[in-house]
């Protein structure tokens, strides 16, 4: 499980969906960048390469253990694109699991209108 | 006061008025003694007396024109055809003085050749004998003398009134004195010249009257025997009134003569009197003409030098009361002058005294200050050489700064140099850390399978990351030192500036330094010189202060004398005012 975090928020992402990690610079206009729409873009960020998306994210780390993950209605997951997987509970915090390249395309679609305008 | 010269008109008319009268009535004698006397020719009595009558008025006038002529200056300031001047008094006074001795022998001369030419004539014109013409001259002689002794007499006292009254016209006392010292005769010989004529003369002619009319008696007594009793008579009738005559005759002559010696004596005595009682104020002339007027003359001198005398010491007590009121006024005023002396000279004694303490106290000062003015010297060498030295350690200083300067700025491109090779760790570390991460990655993909590979590739980003955070501390550690060094290059540089200001100001306390050495040596010089003069100044002083005590000494000793000079001024006042009281008792004016 890989345990990122965008500003003050945090999540969560199987680690089989993460191809792999790439360092992220300030400026690089080469992935969208999920902080856009979390938070204000940081200095440095890691960009998660899944199969057919990309999020960045400020930091990340791995959780070596697979924990258990606990399901959430269905309602739930179709509010944020279908991409919301779960939650799991790491050091008494919870934390959401999402799904890497539907999260992505979430993002980008919040956030296709906002960089239209 | 100055009488008129008008007063002197008709003086010699007034003088000779009486001497005129005798020589007149000297004549009427003559004729009436010639007739008397005489026995003439039968039937030429009345020629005799016509002769008498005749001659001797023409003798008398021709006589007293010419002496008219000796009188003529008298005459002149009467009438007032002159100014009365001191030499034509003077010349009056000659004329007056010698108009008695004048009339004498003017009288004697008229009888003589009033005698001779009425003999001469009474002869030629009566062929009477010769020894009648001769009795006819010896009786004129002798009536001659008589009548100038009397006219001589009587003249006299008029003179000297003449000549008073020439001196109340103008001529002073002094002037006249030496015109009448020249008559000499002595009382002794007036005395004998009165006594023989006025004896001797009286006595022939009444010898001769009674000679004369005894004869006359005889002649009768031859005529008539009868007539014996009655001549008797008149003989003893003749010699009565001859007895009679001569004595009357000669108490004239005496009480005359007598007069004219004793009146001057009486006036002197008079005069005498007031001189004695004090009064010198000027006193007429007693004129005489013989010892009493040499006597008048001394009594004169003695009375006018008396006067001078008391004169002077009139004037000369009022001068000396004057100098001695002043000598005593300027003895006071002396005295409180002197007095305000001693007190202001005891001011400046003391006054000398506390100069002489702050002389004393001034050159001890003058000693500190040299010997401050010294030191200041000595510190102001001891500055001069620290300046120079400080302004070569500044050079050194300059010097280092510059070196410093220098190696602060290669540390800080060293420290540049080391922040690119941390930034190059770092980027490094960063690659490792993401290939470690990947690494774990993939080891976690692995499962179960690739769990060792995650923990080495976990442990491998930790130390990934422990080399960044120790090259960010780094990093943060070289922009410390950058900013120390852009700090220290900027503090160097300010040090260098600093160090520069520094060494020119050195060099400037240094030459200001080297002015002060001077000016200090300067000030030591002059401080010397002062404290010389000073000690020569209390030398001085002190020699003052004794000088000022010495003449303090002096001028109390002063006011004692001004004091003593004082009284004994007093005392003279006392003794001038006493003196000018003893000279008031005279009267001169």
């Amino acid at each position: 499980m890989v345990l990122c975090r965008v500003g003050p928020h945090r999540m969560a992402f199987a680690a089989l969906q993460v191809v792999s990690v790439e360092p992220v610079s300030q400026g690089d206009r080469r992935f969208t960048d999920s902080r856009h729409r979390l938070s204000k873009p940081g200095e440095r960020g890691r960009a998660l390469h899944g199969h057919q998306a990309t999020l960045v994210v400020d930091s990340l780390e791995i959780l070596p253990d697979a924990p258990l993950v606990f399901q959430v209605p269905s309602l739930l997951r179709l509010s944020v694109g279908e991409s919301l997987a779960g939650f799991i509970q790491v050091k008494e915090e919870l934390w959401p699991v999402f799904n890497l390249e539907p999260f992505a395309r979430f993002l980008g679609r919040s956030a296709a209108p906002s960089e239209a305008s | 006061m100055k009488a008129s010269p008008r007063v002197l008109n008709g003086l010699i008319r007034r003088i000779t008025l009486g001497s005129m009268g005798a020589a007149a009535l000297g004549a009427l004698g003559a004729l009436v003694a010639g007739l008397l006397i005489l026995k003439p020719v039968e039937g030429t009595s009345w020629k005799l007396a016509v002769l008498i009558a005749g001659i001797f008025p023409v003798i008398a006038l021709w006589r007293l024109s010419v002496e008219s002529q000796r009188t003529k200056t008298v005459r002149a300031l009467g009438r007032g055809e002159r100014s009365p001047d001191r030499s034509l008094l003077l010349e009056a006074l000659r004329e007056l003085v010698s108009l008695s001795d004048r009339s004498f022998w003017t009288n004697v001369s008229t009888f003589l050749w009033g005698g001779a030419f009425t003999g001469v004539a009474y002869h030629t014109w009566t062929d009477a004998s010769w020894s009648l013409s001769l009795q006819i001259f010896f009786l004129a002689l002798t009536m001659g003398l008589t009548s100038a002794l009397h006219a001589h007499v009587l003249l006299v006292p008029r003179v000297r009134e003449g000549a008073l009254l020439l001196m109340d016209v103008g001529l002073s006392q002094a002037d006249a004195l030496p015109e009448l010292s020249a008559r000499r005769r002595t009382v002794r010989q007036r005395i004998i010249i009165l006594t023989s004529i006025g004896a001797l003369a009286p006595s022939a002619v009444i010898a001769q009257l009674y000679l004369s009319r005894t004869d006359v008696v005889l002649d009768s007594l031859e005529a008539n025997v009868g007539m014996t009793g009655m001549a008797a008579v008149e003989l003893g009738v003749w010699g009565a009134v001859g007895v009679s005559a001569f004595i009357v005759w000669v108490l004239f002559i005496a009480w005359t003569g007598a007069s004219s010696i004793a009146l001057p004596m009486q006036e002197m005595a008079r005069q005498a009197s007031q001189i004695a009682d004090g009064d010198l104020r000027p006193m007429p002339l007693v004129l005489a003409e013989d010892e009493v007027w040499t006597t008048s003359k001394a009594f004169i001198q003695m009375r006018m030098q008396l006067m001078n005398a008391v004169a002077e010491l009139k004037r000369a007590g009022i001068k000396i009361t004057g100098a001695t009121d002043a000598l005593v006024k300027t003895s006071d005023e002396h005295g409180s002058g002197t007095q305000q002396q001693v007190s202001s000279l005891n001011e400046t004694s003391v006054t000398t005294e506390e100069l002489a303490r702050s002389a004393i106290e001034i050159a001890h000062r003058a000693s500190s200050v040299a010997e401050i003015a010294k030191k200041t010297l000595q510190v102001a060498v001891l500055g001069q050489t620290t300046a120079e030295a400080f302004f070569g350690s500044m050079a050194q200083m300059k010097k280092d700064n510059h070196a410093i300067a220098d190696a602060v700025v290669k540390l800080n491109k060293r420290v540049q140099q080391i922040g690119k090779i941390v930034e190059f760790i770092n980027e490094i570390a960063d690659k490792a850390d993401l290939l470690a991460l990947n690494a774990e990655l993939e080891g976690t993909k692995a499962g179960d399978v690739g769990r060792g590979f995650s923990l080495v590739a976990a442990e491998m980003r930790r130390l990934a990351e422990s080399v960044i955070t120790s090259t960010r501390e780094i990093a943060s550690l070289i922009n410390d030192i950058r900013d120390a060094t852009n700090a220290a290059v900027m503090a160097t540089e300010a040090g260098v500036k600093a160090t520069d200001a520094g060494a020119t100001i050195s060099l400037q306390v240094a030459q200001s330094l080297r002015t002060i050495v001077e000016l200090a040596q300067q000030t030591s010089d002059a401080v010397q010189t002062i404290s010389l003069a000073t000690q020569q100044q209390q030398t001085g002083t002190g020699q003052l202060a004794e000088a000022m005590s010495s003449v303090l000494n002096v001028t109390q000793q002063g006011a004692l004398a001004t004091e003593q000079m004082t009284s004994a001024n007093a005392d003279l006042a006392g003794l001038a005012k006493d003196l000018q009281s003893a000279v008031g008792r005279f009267q001169i004016n």
